[in-house]
């Protein structure tokens, strides 16, 4: 990986794309960390929890 | 806030080759757009192996989960957004495990199938700055055995090189309690767990294409920790929680795809340890279909007090035979697929889920499939 | 494009200025080139070729994502923004002075049946004529077009304080050289040398729609030389719109579509929610720069 090249704001198209965002569903990983939640050990990772349920 | 027709014409015109989307500087700005979204989820687990079965229902969990969200901005510098869900669950979950005289290790179901509703609601707003924002949330989950009341605070700050952002937060978390059938089974009548957790993270814009973020979180659960539905469970009334978290977008123009990738280490004092990683592409075909192929890949350690067959004579202090616990890997793989429709997306999305190498026979397997519907305005 | 085009820019040396502006006289020629109604070996003669026979033609991606950028300006003005509504201009006479005829209704109404995008069949990268004899225009949109591209061409060579001007549309890539911003003088459609107002720029893009040299004049009234495409008579009410917004392309297109919405172009721009100027046909001026 190259080393960071500094990207105007004009250029920043393609970032600012809504499928290139870190959380690009937030419906969906809020579902998917729930399951995960209940169903593995570990949690986190994601920012900040979101409270817990009965579930694990 | 943008208009419509604003809205559209900018789309459309940033669509065009060699059209870029604004002359300022980078600041940052609440998003422009109202969304309404609903997803409808099912959830099916695989049933136990006949084999593995040694009282009880082999029928897994079967979970109808219905989630509302409402986002908007709100003048200039503010955002908000309420999310609520609505779950309805029914099936058997382990009780407890032995193993047999030819040391096969059977797992006892609950009897009845357990028919549950959880509820839960959030609500968040956000404040923006010229280099950052702060944001606050708060959320309550409800069930009939459980309630959890949590809030958190985050913010985010870009330095002046327009390039790197810092952000962090922290959350806290009060839950109490109370198992049904407490007396009967001699379950603990009422309980409390707490857990606190902070995370802080870094994002860095590496080219024009391609962005990472890496972070890490600690977190306290205090309180009881114990399964109260799994027979002979002792846990811990602390439980130490670690997570190192490393995420990369990269944009393909030719492909017209955005490649996702995330890796997480996990490690707490229960002796779980884990690794996972998962991958997505996110295509475009034309302006309006995207498809989302996605893969993951999860490994976790065993507990220190986890045993293959339940500890009925309490030879240990703690102990669990819960199967989360175990050492076990996990595949899963999915698709989403999204169609634009005016200002409505559908959404319509799988996941299979498969474990594998792990001593007790109830890890699971499930079936996930969801629908869902975005309206923008 | 038939006006005069010009970059002001602020470089280290005329050298260097002249060899950054070069790339954007090429761009500007080939978008003329491939674009132009009079060249008869355009890509657009080509379409209209193919219009004229009733037959479909493959078109690259940018023209796909200007005939998209069209479709949205079409369905943002419930189709009073047409790229086919050019051939309507052979049944009016423009004249630069002096009494227009009023079409008579059999003839306009021959030219009316061959206008409409909706007539259009277009699924990237397949555009259909389903009916022979219609024409496509791209006029509306390529000179502002060409004023985007022509910025980024610029600002990809490290410009940061340029303004191109393509015949009254205009681009920056930032403000003058001390940060002051451009001065740009609107003037004034019924007499082209007087100005009406000068306009700061610091970023963005400003342009601007109505005609001052073409209008047709019936019985003594003026009308702008923009024609209703339902029903091939020029539009009355306003006679000029100036926008600002971050994209030339936006800006035109939205000045355009606030003329065709005649006595409710006010309304359309305030709800768009960007600064402007309309000047109405009578003379009224309503400046919200």
């Amino acid at each position: 990986m190259t080393a960071c090249q500094f990207v105007p704001a004009y250029q920043r198209g393609d970032l600012a794309r809504p499928e290139m965002a870190f959380d690009a569903d937030p419906l969906g990983s809020k579902l998917n960390q729930h399951i995960y939640f209940s169903k593995e050990a570990s949690t986190g990772g994601n920012g900040v929890a979101a409270g817990g349920c009965g579930c694990n | 806030m943008k208009s419509k027709t604003l809205m559209a014409l900018s789309a459309s015109a940033v669509a065009l080759p060699g059209v870029l989307v604004s002359t300022s500087a980078v600041s940052d700005t609440p998003p422009t757009a109202k969304i309404i979204s609903y997803r409808a989820s099912s959830y099916k687990e695989d049933a136990l192996a006949s084999e593995a079965l040694l009282a009880g229902s082999p029928e897994r969990y079967d979970i109808e989960i219905h989630q509302l969200r409402y986002s908007s901005p709100i003048g200039e510098k503010y955002s908000i957004s309420l999310d609520s869900s609505y779950e309805s669950m029914s099936g058997a979950s382990p009780w407890y495990t032995v193993k047999s005289a030819n040391g096969d290790t059977k797992v006892a179901m609950s009897g009845a199938s357990i028919y549950e509703k959880r509820r839960d609601v959030t609500a968040s707003v956000k404040r923006y700055y010229d280099r950052g924002n702060f944001g606050a949330s708060f959320t309550i989950s409800d069930e009939n055995d459980y309630r959890s009341n949590s809030a958190s605070v985050d913010g985010s700050f870009t330095l002046a090189n327009d390039s790197t952002t810092l952000s962090a937060g922290i959350a806290h978390s009060d839950d109490d309690i109370n198992p049904t059938d407490a007396a009967f089974f001699n379950r603990i009548l009422s309980a409390n767990k707490s857990t606190t957790s902070a995370f802080v993270s870094v994002t860095q814009i590496l080219n024009q294409f391609s962005i990472i973020q890496t972070g890490v979180s600690s977190t306290r659960a205090g309180g009881y920790l114990t399964a109260p539905y799994k027979l002979s469970d002792h846990r811990p009334e602390e439980r130490n929680q670690f997570t190192w978290t490393t995420s990369w977008r990269r944009y393909f123009r030719e492909q017209r795809s955005a490649f996702h990738a995330n890796y997480r280490f996990y490690d707490d004092d229960f002796g779980v340890r884990s690794h996972t990683i998962d991958f997505a592409l996110h295509k475009s075909f034309s302006r309006l279909i995207t498809l989302v192929p996605n893969v993951r890949y999860y490994q976790q350690q065993a507990a220190h007090f986890f045993t293959p067959a339940t500890d009925f004579a309490r030879t240990m202090e703690f102990n669990s035979s819960d199967y989360r616990l175990s050492k076990y890997d996990a595949l899963s793989a999915g698709l989403k697929f999204n169609i634009q429709l005016g200002d409505y997306t559908l959404v319509l999305s799988g996941e299979r889920y498969r474990t594998s190498g792990s001593s007790n026979p109830a890890v699971i397997d499930f079936t996930r499939l969801s629908a869902g519907i975005d309206y923008t305005f | 494009m038939g006006t005069a085009c010009s970059i002001s820019i602020y470089a280290e040396s005329s050298d260097g200025a002249r060899e950054k502006c070069e790339p954007v006289f090429t761009d500007v020629a080939r978008l003329e080139a491939k674009y132009s109604r009079y060249l008869s070996d355009s890509f657009l003669s080509l379409i209209n070729l193919a219009a004229k026979q009733g037959r479909s033609i493959e078109v690259d991606d940018e023209t796909a994502s200007l005939l998209d950028y069209a479709q949205t300006c079409h369905a943002e003005s419930k189709g009073m923004f047409d790229i086919t509504s050019g051939l309507l201009r052979r049944a009016w006479n423009f004249q630069p002075e002096g009494q227009t005829a009023v079409p008579d209704a059999a003839s306009l109404e021959t030219l009316l049946e061959r206008v409409g995008w909706q007539k259009l069949d277009w699924h990237a990268p397949k555009l259909a004529f389903t009916i022979p004899g219609m024409e496509l225009d791209f006029g509306g949109i390529v000179k502002e077009y060409a004023a985007d591209r022509a910025a980024t061409l610029l600002r990809e060579q490290g410009v940061a304080h340029a303004l191109v001007n393509l015949g009254g549309d205009i681009c920056v890539t930032g403000p003058q050289a001390d940060d002051r911003p451009w001065r740009v003088a609107i003037s004034d459609p019924s007499s082209p040398t007087q100005e009406l107002r000068i306009v700061e720029v610091s970023q963005g893009a400003l342009a601007s729609s109505g005609s001052y040299a073409r209008c047709i004049e019936i019985e003594g009234i003026r009308y702008g030389h923009l024609l209703n495409p339902r029903t091939g008579f020029p539009l009355t009410g306003t006679l000029a719109a100036t926008v600002v917004a971050d994209q030339c392309i936006v800006a035109g297109s939205l000045a355009t579509i606030a003329l065709l919405n005649e006595a409710g172009a006010a309304r359309f721009l305030k709800d768009a929610g960007l600064p402007f100027l309309l000047v109405s046909s009578d003379g009224d001026i309503d400046d919200r720069l």
